[in-house]
């Protein structure tokens, strides 16, 4: 029997991947179309944005999800803070994952000596808090912008991963095919790339996901402790950063960023969910 | 324990111990090259703003930052090891002393923490394998995968908003009192309940589906004490191993909690320590964190094979 991989009767069996993949579409499009969509310059203060008193604006006709404490625009805001979410949460986990890999099938394929080293260095990494260090990181910098924090955020990232990369790459070289390419003659290198990586794919993209989930996070936290991109730029966490001190007469400014982050996290995680459950991408069917 | 068994663990002790070793070193190493070899000069930093440039050639022959950088970490693991985690570039105080001054805070909310997520989320789990179910199972997905979805400072802004600003029943920061706990509290358990949950779900469901299992309702037993001492008995190891290595990881990881309710603990005075640009400060926290979590993973370690016999 033929089995459609992208049919629609598949997809509606998955509703978890279904999901995860329609809001992902939706926050990519969102991104993307920010400059288009946003209703004011997320920069701008805006006057009328603050009501007497100096308080930020409610949610109202003109500012449809409130204003914040500089009277600017909490909609604008949130979009263009889609872009540099998804912008650190990706550049991130292309970081962690370029070193993942790099690392953990290194490690799984030349084992000995190398091997042990570099789990050593994941041990190292994986003992810290990640959030503490990246903290400490973001703050021994002597600038932060969106390259620093995609960087900090990836090398925090890249450990689990490669653990998981080590070992399947340990059981892939153990498999007969690879060992009949070296009876055949092939090297070490085409063994490695020809005959092991390929077949590492499924395991990256559902580690990906996850490190996605995870880099958005970190992300967002090291922005609400405010060592994240300096202000004013418009990124989720320093909007929860800014909403510590207004929660209690502007709710509005604490409710959506973080709405924001935890759909987007969640649709990573779903997607992720989705991939890793026994039987679905990856298996040979 | 048989004398056989008692050697390859104390192989075994060694062997693990002579890890953790590897791996403090490795830690110390990387505050160090944070603290001393990033761009930013520590002693301009100590001295000051617009200190005089000689002033700045002492600090830098007191720290002797003028020497190779070998010599500079061996000096640092000496001072280390007489538990001497520097000076405060700001507060005029040693680090070590600071630290051991907030560790109390942290440990008691990340203690609770920690028995919340045990208690409720593999109480949750547990039920939910226990009486299977299409919504149930469903209900606990979508919850495992918000809790861990979710920032912690998230949860607790709405927290605060919801008790303290709408329903005035709470206070809003400070410790001591149950009160105060209450609210860290829940906003800490969230993803940590969702998480241990869907944990303790996978490996109580499994244990049930074991002959063992079948034998025992065989035998007569009722379903409820199948469930609690035969399923879940067998289910709680890989949680005790997951425990072990999370509370150290907590101790850490309470940042966002503490920093939401304006908690005195060790990663609150991190992040305090961040504006004031307070290197060993930040870099003693992240130190004295990650020697806890060697620790922990070689305790867990060690403990391993005297729970389950199985495992060498």
């Amino acid at each position: 029997m033929g089995r459609r991989i992208i049919g629609s009767h598949v997809l509606l069996r998955r509703p978890w991947l279904l999901l995860g993949g329609a809001l992902i579409c939706i926050l990519v499009a969102l991104a993307i179309g920010a400059p288009m969509f946003a209703p004011h310059d997320p920069l701008k203060q805006n006057r009328d944005g603050l009501v007497l008193g100096g308080a930020p604006a409610p949610p109202g006709r003109r500012y449809v999800l409130g204003a914040d404490s500089r009277g600017r625009d909490v909609l604008s805001r949130l979009l263009h803070g889609a872009r540099l979410s998804l912008a650190v949460g990706l550049g991130g986990t292309a970081v962690a994952m370029a070193l993942a890999l790099g690392v953990g099938v290194s490690a799984g394929f030349f084992g000995g000596t190398a091997d042990r080293f570099l789990m050593r260095c994941t041990d190292i990494v994986m003992a810290f808090p990640a959030i503490l260090l990246a903290v400490a990181l973001a703050a021994a910098l002597p600038q932060r912008n969106v390259v620093t924090l995609v960087l900090v955020v990836g090398f925090l990232n890249w450990a689990a991963p490669a653990r998981v990369f080590r070992s399947e790459t340990l059981t892939l070289r153990e498999r007969l095919y690879v060992e009949a390419a070296r009876s055949l003659g092939a090297g070490e290198f085409r063994t490695l790339v020809r005959h092991v990586l390929p077949h590492l794919a499924p395991t990256a993209l559902v580690l990906a996901r996850l490190a996605t989930a995870s880099t958005v996070l970190l992300a967002a936290g090291l922005s609400f402790l405010g060592v994240g991109i300096p202000a004013p730029a418009p990124t989720w966490g320093s909007m929860l950063h800014e909403a510590q001190t207004w929660y209690s007469v502007a709710p509005w400014l604490a409710f959506w960023p973080g709405a924001a982050v935890v759909v987007t996290v969640a649709a990573f995680n779903l997607i992720a969910f989705d991939l890793s459950r026994p039987g679905r991408a990856g298996e040979p069917r | 324990m048989t004398s056989d068994s008692r050697v390859s663990w104390a192989a075994l002790l060694l062997r693990r111990l002579g890890g953790a070793a590897g791996t403090l070193l490795g830690v110390t190493l990387v505050t160090f090259l944070v603290v001393y070899r990033l761009p930013g000069d520590p002693a301009a930093l100590l001295a000051g703003p617009r200190a005089d440039p000689e002033v700045i050639a002492n600090i830098r022959r007191e720290l002797k930052l003028d020497q190779p950088l070998p010599l500079q970490y061996a000096d640092y693991l000496v001072r280390l090891a007489h538990l001497d985690l520097g000076q405060s570039y700001v507060r005029r105080e040693p680090v070590a002393e600071v630290i051991r001054r907030r560790l109390p805070q942290t440990l008691q909310l990340a203690l609770a923490g920690w028995l919340c997520w045990l208690l409720f989320g593999t109480a949750l789990g547990t039920w939910v394998a226990a009486r299977p179910g299409r919504w149930r199972e469903g209900a606990l997905l979508g919850f495992s995968i918000l809790g861990v979805s979710t920032p912690t400072f998230w949860v607790g802004l709405l927290l605060l908003y919801l008790f303290v600003t709408r329903w005035k029943l709470l206070p809003a920061g400070g410790s001591g009192t149950l009160r105060h706990l209450l609210l860290p509290l829940l906003a800490l358990s969230f993803a940590g309940v969702a998480y241990y949950a869907r944990v303790a779900h996978t490996t109580v469901r499994d244990a049930l589906a074991q002959d063992y299992v079948r034998t025992a309702r065989a035998k007569g037993l009722s379903f409820g004490s199948v469930v609690c001492r035969h399923a879940l008995r067998n289910a709680l190891l890989p949680l005790v191993t997951l425990a072990g290595a999370d509370l150290a990881a907590l101790l850490g990881g309470v940042v966002f909690t503490e920093s939401v309710f304006d908690w005195k603990g060790m990663g609150q005075l991190a992040v305090e320590s961040v504006a004031l640009v307070d290197l060993p400060m930040i870099l003693g926290v992240v130190l004295v964190s990650a020697i806890f979590v060697v620790l922990a993973n070689l305790i867990v370690d060690l403990l391993y094979p005297l729970l389950d016999p199985r495992i060498r």
